[in-house]
């Protein structure tokens, strides 16, 4: 609950300040995005499990959304930008899905 | 399959199992440093998520009034260059009348008067009215990529109508001189390097009585006729009684010469 309160903060925030992305980060925010959300339901998961950890959490949140960015940087420098998105989406949301699976099973027992 | 398999079997973070093998049993506290920590995340990624979201949303407008900002700016070009060019004809008209009017005076002058009137009425310097038959052509109704007029059609049109007997001929009301050009270019006909929308208005001056006939006889004519028939190019022509054809005022020879003595 205090997690969703978190997000909706967050999402207030984002669209009341609304700060003006530089071009040159444009391709890499929805990826960041993608990679935030993987990390955060990891995070959610591990703490339905009990095995949370803060300090993992924090490493994992931060180089997810680096190595999400760098590899569409990459991908982009050798002209398969595109591509390389659509991999990093790929591999994120299946990750997203079976963490939410778990998340599931934990919170209805189904 | 392997790395699907795996990609299923551990998509948690193989930090969270080491880190809980290796804590100590008895910190409660964490917990609430575990929240805070979530909330934080959580923040951050609504954050990222809105300004994504909105990013997304408002260059989609922008796009979109830069087109318009496009658009706009070349319809003033546009305006500019027809203003420019009615004051051109104006001026043209002026110098003509002065010219005649100097060159009235002497009797060589009026020789020299009556010949440039000839050659000005053939190379279309002036603009010139008489009988003649207007064809308005255009793209069939649904225009597929093989209902569409190409330049090469409207040339064909034109030539038709020059065997016809055509002795002015105009374009959406551009003049056709010995150096007017009709392209295609991207998906537009240009006719005297101003491009054109249909339906395409074609003004011939020439003898009205036989010029159809002669005109749908013509290879040109017999081309447009093919492409009424097969693609369902909408073609009208009509006889006129006065019809008139606009001087192309910016016909000029920039490099060409008369070679020797008269």
């Amino acid at each position: 609950m205090i997690a969703v309160l978190g997000l909706v903060i967050g999402v207030v925030i984002g669209l009341l300040v609304a700060p003006d992305v530089p071009d040159w980060a444009q391709p890499y925010l929805p990826i960041a995005v993608v990679a935030a959300l993987d990390a955060v339901f990891g995070a959610l998961r591990a703490f339905l499990d009990g095995i949370f950890d803060d300090k993992v959490f924090v490493v994992s949140f931060i180089s997810n959304v680096l190595i999400a960015a760098l590899i569409v940087y990459l991908g982009d420098q050798l002209g398969v930008g595109s591509q390389l998105s659509t991999g990093v989406v790929v591999v994120l949301g299946i990750r997203i899905f079976t963490n939410m699976a778990a998340i599931r099973r934990h919170v209805f027992r189904a | 399959m392997s790395l699907l398999n795996n990609l299923m079997a551990h998509p948690l973070d193989d930090g969270y199992a080491v880190a809980a093998r290796t804590r100590p049993k008895q910190d409660k506290p964490a917990r609430t440093r575990h929240r805070a920590m979530l909330v934080a995340a959580t923040l951050v990624l609504g954050f990222l998520l809105a300004v994504a979201t909105s990013q997304n949303y408002r260059s989609a407008p922008e796009a979109e009034k830069q087109r318009k900002e496009l658009i706009t700016r070349i319809n003033q070009a546009d305006n500019r260059l027809s203003t420019m060019r009615t004051r051109q004809a104006q001026l043209a008209d002026e110098v003509r009348r002065l010219q005649a009017s100097g060159l009235s005076n002497t009797s060589s002058g009026a020789a020299l008067q009556q010949q440039l009137d000839t050659l000005e009425l053939q190379t279309g310097a002036i603009a010139v009215t008489g009988p003649g038959i207007k064809a308005v052509v255009d793209d069939a109704k649904d225009a597929d990529k093989e209902g569409r007029l190409l330049d090469v059609d409207l040339q064909q049109l034109v030539n038709g109508l020059w065997t016809a007997g055509a002795e002015a001929i105009s374009v959406n009301g551009h003049r056709l001189t010995s150096m007017t050009a009709i392209r295609g270019a991207g998906s537009a006909i240009t006719v005297d390097y101003s491009s054109l929308t249909p339906p395409y208005t074609v003004h011939a001056i020439g003898d009205n009585t036989t010029m159809p006939a002669r005109f749908a006889q013509s290879s040109g004519g017999q081309w447009v006729q093919y492409l009424v028939s097969n693609f369902d190019v909408r073609m009208t022509i009509t006889t006129e009684e006065s019809l008139l054809v606009p001087a192309d005022a910016t016909i000029a020879l920039r490099y060409a010469k008369v070679s020797g003595p008269r």
